[in-house]
């Protein structure tokens, strides 16, 4: 089973994901801040995929991203964020998807297995 | 023989020196050798008016003739005028006396001062008379009168001037003043101007007669009643014209050369001189030719001058009169000229006035505009400013409500009722997040700040953005000289957004974003990005095109769609190019910002 991590500060959305991943038939895991994501990531070498909220108290998600790009590149990262305009934020490049939250998960979902399959 | 009655009779102070003379109290007539010595006659009458004792002081006295003659047969002494009778008799009531008289001698018309005084020491038998010439006088006087009456004109002119701007006017009351009877009195004019860089004198304008008989009509029409200037600028303002004549037509498709080597025009160009062109002798080509085609015998030339600048030369002749042209002429007209070139001037630097308050008044109103526009833009951004932090704040318990309805009603099936509820929960969400998504748009266009940029700070800025994030080295790039201060109209973020997902995607095909090579070059009013691969690589921009369609290598097609939108929005495109000929780079290209010059 792929192992993903679920990065919001906000519980109901923790709770939404992972429930509709285990659905789905994934091995899920959430964190509500952007330095137990770090924290998370060191600790599970095994994990396959995060979904990372940007706009957190402590650390936000693209300072979290810069962080998982410098250790490593090979985990798939997905920035899901209620903000449209961190589109134009030259380090949300390095993430391999942008999506704004939707209340239809099905894109999020599609891209979770595009990026998973390969 | 005809006298006219003239002025009135005075009495003379013997004490005194008269038109040149001293008579003293013996009689004794002594004559003044000064400037203002006129030619004249002494004789003395009896009481049956028989001249005597006939003397003449100055050779020029009535032109030479023989004065005795002219006094005893040809009646110079107009004895039927009462005014000399009542002189004449004065003195021979002991009053000394002077009467002023014209007389026509031989059909020649003479101008005369009678001094009658009685003869000291005699028994009133005989007076002495005392005739002067003062045909010099007369002629000086009516000289006077024509040069007061020129300088009217130019006054009339230069009062003429300052009631107008346009430049065409100014040249016709110029022409006007010229030809003008009681003016200049020169039978045609011409004006040429100089071109900025004085090279060409251009024809403007001309008038006068081409012909007699031409010559006839319009003197004809002037002569019915004498006009002032500004009377004639009246009358042609108000129907006919002067300048509708062949003169006009011909001068106005002039254009003559100043640059060669001698000829009048050189010399009144760079002497700034006034010159009487009265034969072929040291003129170009060009003047020679300038001068058939005029007619013209002898032609006045006096350059149009202004502050030190050359505007023109104007030229006149008398073909119809054949009159020379006096040095005295030629000096009118050049002092003429100075002020009309003054009003040329005036109405060129009022004309180009005009112009910058034009372009200031548009600048006016385009900053006025562009205010507007930043007051409506900035209010714009106030308020999708506040609605997208509303936006934001709804998105997420959205997110929740909606993923919930829709994940509950996955499992509705069998329950219509709940199926019912959780179906308008889901589909009132996914209404709501459409509306948050049209505010987003909104608050994009309105953060759009564009501006002007240099194109290779831009692409410079990107990659170094681009090494950061990738963690690599950076391309080979290189700048033309000519497109280094290149610039481009765009925003900013827009243009790294375009830039960075082609060269990240140029990259993801080179194998490395290190292994690109980039060049920047102006040409056709387009700054061009070339995109290539650092080893020969013949057809780049043909295997990036044909992955992006297939979708291979790595290339997103939706991100090169969103890239190609941008370039497209301000005015640029992407397509295969080359900056060497054996080449097919990819190619992005910017319209440049044109330089107002």
């Amino acid at each position: 089973m792929k192992n993903i991590l679920i990065v919001d500060d906000e519980e109901d959305i923790r709770n939404l994901y992972e429930s509709e991943f285990e659905i789905e038939g994934y091995n899920t895991h959430s964190v509500s801040s952007g330095s137990e994501a770090l924290e998370f990531i060191k600790k599970n070498s095994n994990l396959d995929l995060v979904i990372l909220d940007i706009k957190m108290d402590d650390l936000d998600g693209l300072e979290v991203l810069e962080n998982i790009r410098t250790e490593t590149n090979k985990v798939p990262v997905i920035l899901n964020s209620a903000y449209s305009t961190y589109k134009n934020n030259f380090t949300s490049w390095l993430a391999d998807a942008y999506l704004v939250k939707s209340s239809n998960l099905s894109e999020l979902k599609d891209k979770v297995q595009e990026l998973l399959s390969v | 023989m005809t006298s006219d009655r003239t002025e009135n009779i005075v009495e003379i102070d013997t004490d005194k020196p008269a038109f040149g003379f001293m008579v003293d109290l013996t009689g004794e007539l002594k004559q003044d050798t000064s400037e203002t010595a006129r030619p004249a006659a002494f004789f003395t009458l009896d009481r049956n008016y028989s001249a005597g004792r006939i003397s003449r002081y100055g050779s020029l006295f009535c032109e030479g003739n023989c004065i005795k003659s002219l006094l005893n047969n040809d009646g110079l002494l107009p004895l039927d005028n009462p005014d000399v009778k009542c002189a004449i008799e004065s003195a021979f009531n002991d009053i000394p006396s002077l009467v002023r008289f014209r007389q026509t001698v031989n059909e020649m018309a003479y101008y005369f001062d009678l001094y009658c005084f009685p003869e000291i020491d005699r028994e009133n038998s005989s007076i002495g008379c005392f005739l002067v010439d003062r045909c010099r006088d007369v002629e000086a006087a009516i000289s006077l009168q024509r040069k007061i009456e020129r300088l009217d004109i130019i006054n009339q002119a230069v009062r003429a001037f300052s009631e107008t701007t346009n430049l065409n006017e100014i040249l016709r009351i110029i022409l006007l003043a010229v030809t003008s009877g009681p003016g200049l009195g020169f039978n045609r004019g011409f004006i040429f101007l100089s071109d900025e860089s004085c090279t060409y004198l251009h024809g403007c304008l001309a008038t006068g007669p081409s012909s007699p008989a031409e010559a006839g009509e319009i003197w004809e029409n002037l002569s019915e009643k004498p006009l002032s200037l500004a009377e004639i600028l009246r009358f042609y303002r108000s129907g006919e014209s002067p300048f509708d004549t062949y003169v006009n037509q011909l001068v106005t498709s002039l254009k003559i050369p100043l640059a060669e080597n001698s000829g009048f025009l050189k010399r009144c160009y760079e002497k700034r001189q006034a010159l009487v062109i009265d034969s072929d002798l040291n003129l170009n080509e060009h003047e020679i030719s300038l001068k058939r085609k005029l007619g013209a015998e002898s032609l006045a030339v006096v350059p149009l001058v202004s502050r030190d600048s050359w505007l023109g030369v104007i030229m006149a002749d008398n073909l119809i009169t054949n009159k020379p042209i006096s040095s005295s002429d030629l000096q009118l007209l050049e002092i003429f000229a100075r002020y009309a070139s003054d009003a040329i001037d005036n109405t060129q630097l009022y004309a180009r006035l005009q112009r910058e308050i034009a372009k200031l008044k548009e600048a006016n109103e385009e900053i006025i505009k562009t205010r507007e526009n930043l007051i409506r833009s900035e209010k714009l951004t106030g308020i999708s400013k506040m609605a997208l932090v509303v936006a934001h704040e709804i998105r997420n318990p959205l997110t929740v409500i909606g993923g919930h309805a829709n994940a509950r009603l996955r499992k509705m099936e069998g329950d219509p009722e709940n199926e019912r509820i959780y179906g308008i929960i889901s589909k009132q969400a996914a209404r709501i997040e459409n509306t948050l998504n049209r505010f987003s748009s909104i608050v994009s266009l309105s953060e759009k700040k564009d501006g002007e940029f240099n194109i290779g700070e831009l692409v410079l800025e990107t990659l170094k953005t681009l090494v950061s994030v990738k963690s690599e080295k950076m391309p080979r790039f290189n700048i033309d000289d000519e497109a280094k201060g290149s610039r481009i109209f765009i925003d900013q973020g827009l243009f790294h957004k375009a830039m960075m997902i082609i060269f990240r995607e140029a990259s993801v095909l080179a194998g490395g974003l290190s292994r690109l090579r980039l060049e920047i070059k102006e040409q056709h009013n387009t700054a061009v990005i070339y995109v290539g691969r650092d080893e020969a690589n013949e057809k780049f921009a043909h295997s990036f095109f044909d992955a992006m369609r297939a979708g291979q290598s790595g290339i997103r097609s939706q991100e090169i769609s969103v890239a190609l939108e941008i370039l497209k929005h301000y005015g640029g495109d992407m397509g295969i190019g080359s900056p060497e000929m054996s080449r097919g780079w990819l190619a992005v290209e910017f319209p440049l910002i044109k330089e107002e010059k």
